[in-house]
């Protein structure tokens, strides 16, 4: 019967139409096209001359900068119920992409899975289990997007499920938590005994470490992805609504706004009385960190997202289609520095006059701020 | 071919993306509404290529049984039967590329559609990086509006739902039904059973695995072509027991298509088939399409008792009053 149903002409017909149907719009709408499955981007941080970063492969690794050999690598495991459907196109697969920063403190390096989990593996002792998980079973319910930060014995993060938590460390038991009005993929930024994260409900909040209480908040029009930073008793972030905010840290009022074209996604950097704020228009915009007024803009031609750093004095940023450029921030005369021929999506990680620059090929690139040399480090298994 | 792409992002796949968030913008800010309204706002000005192709259709089962004496009369000689069926299709004003063409300038409609829905429920950070690139500037009120509200219904949008692709594969079925035309050719009808089946289970299956807002927008879309084509042929080949005259086509002479005048002739046992040529049969000669079948009282019967028979079997309410007095 199959046979002659595939002799029919307007079985043919049919047959291409069904063909033309699935590789032009299933296809690339499941398998990730532009975007639409998470692989992850996670930047990295440097310890003793040690580099820890998440890798594509849903790995922990760490990295040894002096040779630039791999030093371990372990994989967060793979969730029993993590779903993703018959074709795998809803998210849950074979591995556990890792957008977030980890963080390090002296006997342990913490990662957030975006399935939503926390792990904290020996940075010594390295084994394939971790020391602890939070939460010890299921999962948060929520994608873990942004990184994790630790200060004084605590970690905090935020979660797709909505909420901001505090764990104790050493051996991964919650503190607090804090419920927002909408999913969280931002870092949270922890300046003395202050809290601050922004939300998809469009809020940027102020909570005590302590105990998560919230001490004020800011609203503004758009959603809030862009990680906040915190400078001289402003709060600096941006938002979908394309603006990029300067708040008092004492009372969450407005300092000034600034307007671009696009979302801001990155977070911006502080440096010498100057917010360098990376934009998804393709623009840097330096700002004057009292007013708020433009110094200058850099045209880089391509979104900016991932966050840009200041390495010897020069700003280095990347585009999403890896251009990278370094501005010097005294002469503001900016410089192309490399091509990489990669997308760049994860933040940059600052080194000793070298930049590292984690790619969606799971390439991490060292390159030197001064001459451009470059040299590529190997994170793959 | 990178140009390709470039275009289609410019002129089609742009514009819906930024047109879906304004629409979700003025419906409260639901985008189940939003896609609902688009899908019936697309389906209306799609209207008459749709209703072009219905006729089309209609006209080219009206001459299945004419094409297959034709195939069986030139069995052994395919380029005569070939020739002979273009001289049919001639004849009777129907063009292939009447079916099939607004077919093909629908699908990049359909697809444009679905990769603004993909796209605009991106749940991943990739998907909306690649999501601020595409929205309009100077359209200042679309950037506040990400993320939209996946929560519609009893469904996130977002993620797959098992209910929609059942409904997905449910309405589809009773579309391909509706169009599928009961056949005495064994290879057709076979044809006919594997179309109505492969693509209802195949784009259930792809739903379960799909966010369930392109369900939302397939439900919509094959429910507003249900509706078109019940006004437009009919329940076609819908056989259900509830449908007054059993599936028989109650609407079908509003749109005939172009069909000439042609010898028809419908068996006793023949329910769905529209027309239907018993090769070498008496009726073949004898009765001209409009003529009632009273005037031909033989075996065969003509058009008016074969109704009658159909009315009967397929028990419709009138014959069930009479039961249950």
């Amino acid at each position: 019967m199959l046979k002659n149903f595939f002799t029919k002409p307007g079985a043919k017909i049919v047959l291409l139409l069904l063909i033309v149907l699935v590789g032009t719009v299933v296809l690339p709408g499941c398998i990730g096209s532009r975007g639409a499955l998470a692989r992850g981007w996670a930047g990295g941080v440097v310890e003793n001359d040690i580099l820890y970063t998440g890798s594509m492969a849903g790995n922990i690794v760490a990295v040894n900068l002096t040779d630039g050999r791999l030093q371990w690598s372990v994989p967060l495991k793979v969730p029993e119920s993590s779903g993703g459907g018959l074709l795998g196109c809803a998210q849950g697969s074979t591995t556990v992409p890792i957008y977030g920063t980890p963080a390090v403190s002296e006997g342990l390096v913490y990662v957030g899975g975006y399935t939503g989990k926390i792990y904290a593996f020996n940075r010594d002792e390295v084994r394939d289990d971790p020391r602890w998980v939070y939460p010890r079973q299921e999962f948060i319910g929520g994608a873990i997007v942004g990184g994790v930060v630790f200060r004084d014995d605590k970690l905090y993060f935020a979660s797709g499920d909505n909420k901001v938590y505090a764990l104790d460390a050493p051996d991964g038991y919650k503190e607090w938590e804090f419920e927002t009005g909408d999913k969280i993929w931002s870092t949270p930024a922890v300046d003395g005994d202050t809290l601050y994260i922004g939300s998809f409900d469009k809020k940027l909040y102020a909570l005590d470490t302590a105990d998560g209480s919230k001490k004020w908040e800011f609203e503004v029009e758009g959603a809030i992805v862009s990680t906040p930073v915190v400078h001289d008793n402003t709060v600096y972030f941006g938002s979908f609504d394309r603006y990029l905010y300067a708040v008092n840290t004492a009372d969450g009022s407005l300092r000034w706004k600034y307007m671009a074209d696009r979302w801001f996604w990155a977070e911006p950097v502080v440096y010498d009385g100057t917010v360098y704020a990376a934009c998804l228009d393709g623009k840097i915009y330096a700002l004057d960190a009292l007013n708020g007024s433009k110094k200058v803009e850099f045209d880089l031609g391509g979104p900016v997202s991932s966050t840009p750093v200041v390495v010897d004095g020069m700003l280095i940023a990347a585009t999403q289609d890896g251009m990278i450029y370094a501005i010097d921030t005294g002469s503001s005369r900016k410089r192309d520095l490399a091509a990489l021929g990669e997308n760049v999506y994860a933040p940059l990680i600052a080194g000793s006059g070298k930049v590292y620059i984690h790619t969606n090929t799971d390439a991490l690139h060292e390159i030197d701020v001064h001459t451009g040399a470059k040299r590529e480090i190997d994170i793959k298994d | 071919m990178e140009w390709i792409g470039y275009v289609w992002d410019l002129i089609i796949l742009n514009p819906l993306i930024n047109v879906l968030i304004m629409l979700s913008s003025y419906l409260a800010g639901s985008f189940g509404l939003a896609i609902i309204v688009l899908t019936i706002v697309v389906n209306l000005l799609m209207y008459p290529l749709t209703l072009r192709q219905l006729k089309a259709s209609k006209a080219m089962q009206a001459m299945q049984a004419e094409v297959a004496e034709v195939r069986r009369k030139y069995a052994k000689d395919k380029q005569k039967a070939a020739q002979e069926q273009m001289r049919l299709m001639k004849e009777s004003g129907v063009s292939p590329a009447g079916c099939l063409l607004p077919m093909l300038v629908q699908m990049p409609v359909w697809i444009a559609l679905y990769q603004s829905v993909i796209r605009l429920l991106a749940i991943a950070p990739e998907g909306f990086l690649d999501l601020s690139q595409r929205l309009y500037i100077s359209w200042s009120s679309v950037f506040f509006q990400i993320p939209l509200e996946s929560s519609f219904l009893w469904l996130d949008l977002a993620n797959p739902d098992f209910l929609m692709a059942i409904l997905v594969g449910v309405s589809m079925w009773v579309q391909q039904k509706m169009t599928t035309p009961a056949s005495a050719d064994p290879q057709q009808q076979a044809q006919g059973q594997m179309m109505l089946w492969m693509l209802p289970l195949m784009f259930g299956f792809l739903c379960m695995n799909l966010p369930s807002g392109l369900a939302l927008y397939w439900v919509t879309s094959t429910a507003i072509r249900i509706i078109l084509q019940y006004y437009s042929t009919g329940w076609g080949g819908l056989t259900l027991p509830f449908l007054r005259g059993g599936g028989q086509d109650t609407k079908v002479k509003k749109i005939e298509g172009r069909v000439p005048r042609q010898k028809k002739v419908l068996t006793e046992d023949d329910t769905t088939a529209d027309i239907v040529i018993e090769p070498g049969s008496p009726q073949e000669e004898g009765i001209e399409d409009g003529e009632s079948g009273d005037n031909s009282q033989d075996s065969g019967g003509g058009y008016s008792n074969s109704f009658r028979s159909i009315r009967r079997q397929s028990g419709g309410s009138g014959s069930k009053r009479r039961k249950r007095r």
